[in-house]
């Protein structure tokens, strides 16, 4: 498998979780 | 029996029992337009999802994979980035605003927000919702009838008349709440399948390597996310034009009703871990399932490329699971239909009839007129999905164009920019849903880029500029 394309599918899912986490966690209410 | 029949026959009990017991929780119009707004985090992360995706995910994206290789993943990443920002920015904000506001639809949110006692808003929007949407629904009809054709050989007539009784019928027996929790059952199915699929296909394919040399054999290009293009194509034609399509979710009102209906705006932070969750899982598990047809059909193995997820889950799993794998793709249609169904009754119901006709009807009389345009719009639908053929199917990229420039910017800008006027959101409905469809039908212009990039563009630019040169609006509160 060519580097490129094992990067092309497996690093846009994981930035996509990174920011949903993130997200999440920035996101929480403070009280 | 035939196993694949007996799981779709389970999965259809499943759904006809869901619309009786949902029936008697219909008393008001905002428990079966929003299911009185009191759903929870999964239930609405998983519906947003089931009514996001059509049957284009588990059979288009497939049948895409199948006949380009690995430069389909651009339109999974495009859609996860779009599915992202539209939960991000849109999600809290309008439940906050809708609520505040006194919104059950998009178009009372839209005439709320900037007063507008002339109906201008309202009655634009309304008539791009119905306008878009009952092609919509049609579109969902006529996949109904292809998959129960090619899976169990029924007339293509009797598909779509079995699919779309079923859909109408718990449609309007639960309203929201019916298709909240059939979405809850669709998008754990549609999920479940591109999990199990892609890896029994993969470890049976001889793993990583097992795929990358049968493919690499049949054309090196097919295993290069770039198909081997460059230049222009490759950047305007493949890169923009598959990431074109994310732009489209911020604009949907099947999928922006889901946000509303949350019990609290809090929820919506684990909504958005749920949400993209399903996301990584269903697009990428997709692209791997037709990347496995393609290392064990090669290209042109198969007359219909649509027919890989099918195919695949035939050969590479025992035959009940393979039915309830393949009952997925009819999930993920209905799914979408009756949300869209829901849709487009809330423009007559609400939009119309509440709120232009009659001020002052009951809410029992409201909900038996949001029953009966349900029932209206289905056979409009149907009838449009039997007369107009395959050709509506192609409608599916102008609504999904066309409602997302239209709604799109006009959506984001009224939340985050308080500077944004009436006259401004009008000209951006306009210039959006103008802009994709004669985009669309002048081949020049469609081969050089999908028309959804240059109508959401315009759009917004239309929203900006004509905001700022109409009076400003009084101040609102715009925090979520």
């Amino acid at each position: 498998m060519p580097p490129s394309t094992v990067f092309w599918v497996v690093v846009p899912p994981a930035v996509l979780m990174a920011i949903t986490i993130i997200y999440f966690v920035l996101s929480r209410e403070r009280r | 029996m035939d196993p694949i029949l007996a799981g779709f026959i389970g999965y259809l009990l499943v759904v006809v029992i869901v619309g009786f017991t949902t029936f008697r929780f219909n008393k008001t119009l905002a428990d079966f337009l929003l299911a009185g707004r009191r759903l929870g985090a999964w239930i609405v992360a998983l519906s947003e999802r089931a009514s996001g995706e059509s049957a284009w995910l588990l059979i288009g994206l497939p049948g895409l994979a199948l006949a380009s290789g690995f430069s389909a993943i651009w339109s999974a990443i495009g859609c996860g980035a779009g599915i992202l920002t539209s939960w991000m920015l849109v999600a809290r904000r309008l439940r906050v605003q809708t609520e505040r506001l006194g919104a059950l639809t998009l178009p009372d949110y839209f005439e709320a927000r900037f007063g507008d006692t002339s109906h201008l808003l309202r009655i634009v929007s309304m008539a791009v919702i119905v306008f878009f949407f009952t092609f919509y629904v049609s579109a969902q009809f006529l996949a109904a009838g292809k998959v129960l054709n090619t899976t169990f050989g029924l007339a293509p007539l009797h598909g779509m008349l079995i699919g779309a009784a079923i859909i109408i019928f718990y449609t309007i027996m639960g309203g929201f709440l019916a298709v909240a929790w059939t979405d809850l059952v669709q998008g754990l199915l549609m999920a479940g399948a591109m999990i199990l699929l892609p890896l029994a296909a993969w470890i049976e394919l001889g793993g990583v390597s097992g795929v990358a040399s049968k493919i690499g054999a049949i054309d090196q290009n097919l295993l290069l996310v770039t198909g081997g293009q460059t230049g222009r194509p490759l950047i305007m034609g493949l890169v923009v034009g598959s990431l074109g399509i994310g732009l489209g979710y911020v604009g949907q009102p099947h999928l922006l009703t889901r946000f509303m209906a949350i019990r609290h705006a809090r929820d919506l932070r684990k909504g958005t871990l749920i949400a993209m969750s399903w996301v990584v899982v269903a697009f990428w598990g997709a692209v791997l399932v037709g990347i496995a047809g393609l290392a064990h059909f090669g290209l042109g193995g198969l007359e219909d490329t649509e027919h890989v997820m099918p195919q695949v889950a035939s050969l590479f799993l025992p035959a009940g699971i393979a039915g309830v794998v393949i009952s997925a793709a009819i999930a993920a249609m209905m799914s979408t239909a009756d949300s869209q169904l829901l849709v487009a009754t809330s423009a007559l119901s609400e939009d119309i009839y509440h709120q232009l006709v009659n001020k002052e009807a009951s809410q029992k009389r409201l909900v038996a007129i949001s029953r009966i345009g349900t029932v209206a719009i289905g056979v409009i639908a149907f009838v449009l999905a039997l007369r107009a053929e395959e050709k509506v199917y192609w409608f599916v990229l102008y609504a999904w164009a066309g409602l997302g420039a239209a709604f799109g910017p006009a959506m984001v800008m009224s939340l985050w920019w308080k500077r944004t006027t009436k006259w401004g959101v009008f000209a951006g409905m306009v210039v959006g849903s103008t802009v994709a469809v004669v985009w669309h039908n002048v081949a020049v212009l469609k081969d050089a880029v999908y028309e959804l990039v240059p109508a959401f563009a315009l759009a917004l630019v239309a929203v900006v500029v004509v905001s700022l040169l109409t009076a400003p609006p009084k101040d609102v509160d715009l925090s979520g």
